[in-house]
């Protein structure tokens, strides 16, 4: 696969995405091995395709609409489990070396936070702050309209604020 | 907030670095550097083999596996690997492990697990 003129292994595709696909995965799985499994496949259908990303104009958005499908495919085969939800995660930070989440923001608080607000706007606030998506690339990413995706990272937004006000 | 520029409140959220995954992760995705015929897997007992984009599902050795086993007894395979040939240069292979089960597998449970791999690969 050829991409910026030069050839990209699987391993420098695992380098660029993985942290951000696991981190994506996390908010739409249950529990951190259920985010490993949909990672895991989403390499599996991006080694067999590795050609073909490389005419992929926005490859980060493609990336991320493979996770997202991987992760309800994931999902449908585990129906029992199945509530309709997708975002059900929330995020993660990593830890400091004493455990403490590092200031100024309690990151605690916040992955907390997150898990208050609506899943559609969940998804759409993670996506836009943490994997610096534009509402354009959220929007076609979602299968919504960016006024739509505004409209919910907005309220998102206002409501996580209003949350982490709140926990002070 | 107007546009796509971020707002105070945004970049705050911001300085947080996300968890990323954990090593295990990658060594179960990446461990398949070519040549990775089905015995380089060091957990491996059962393979499905995926051979220039079309899945071959090994079926003999799971089969023989599940077979010997019986139906009550713990089946002799976990995790189960397949291996990716997807035909492109530069990677011959990719071996995907699932992750290590935390108690034996039984005959049932092995061959949903081949199931599910193939419904996953090939859909």
């Amino acid at each position: 696969m050829r991409h910026s003129g030069k050839t990209i292994t699987l391993a420098d595709l695992y380098e660029r995405y993985a942290p951000s696909l696991y981190a994506y995965a996390r908010l739409l799985s249950r529990s951190p091995a259920e985010a490993e499994d949909v990672v895991q496949s989403c390499f599996v259908r991006l080694a067999v395709q590795l050609d073909r990303l490389a005419e992929v104009e926005n490859q980060r958005g493609y990336v991320l609409t493979v996770c997202r499908n991987e992760a309800f495919r994931n999902r449908s085969r585990w129906r029992r489990w199945w509530d309709g939800d997708l975002a059900c995660g929330t995020v993660q930070f990593e830890e400091t070396e004493s455990g403490a989440p590092p200031e100024p923001e309690n990151h605690e608080a916040i992955s907390r936070a997150m898990t208050e607000l609506p899943p559609e706007q969940r998804e759409v606030v993670f996506l836009k702050v943490w994997q610096d998506l534009t509402f354009a690339e959220i929007a076609e990413l979602l299968g919504i309209s960016p006024n739509t995706a505004a409209s919910r990272y907005r309220y998102g937004l206002e409501k996580l604020k209003g949350l982490l006000e709140h926990e002070r | 907030m107007s546009g796509n520029a971020p707002d105070n409140f945004e970049q705050r959220l911001r300085r947080g670095r996300l968890a990323g995954p954990p090593a295990a992760l990658a060594d179960r995705i990446l461990s398949a550097a070519p040549p990775s015929p089905p015995h380089s897997c060091p957990r491996a007992g059962t393979w499905l083999a995926l051979a220039t984009g079309l899945v071959v599902a090994a079926t003999a050795a799971i089969n023989s596996a599940i077979d010997s086993s019986g139906p009550s007894g713990p089946a002799p395979v976990s995790p189960i690997c397949i291996a990716v040939q997807p035909p492109m240069p530069g990677l011959s292979s990719l071996m995907v492990c699932r992750p290590q089960a935390p108690a034996p597998v039984d005959w049932k449970t092995l061959q949903k697990e081949r199931h599910d791999l193939e419904a996953m690969i090939g859909s």
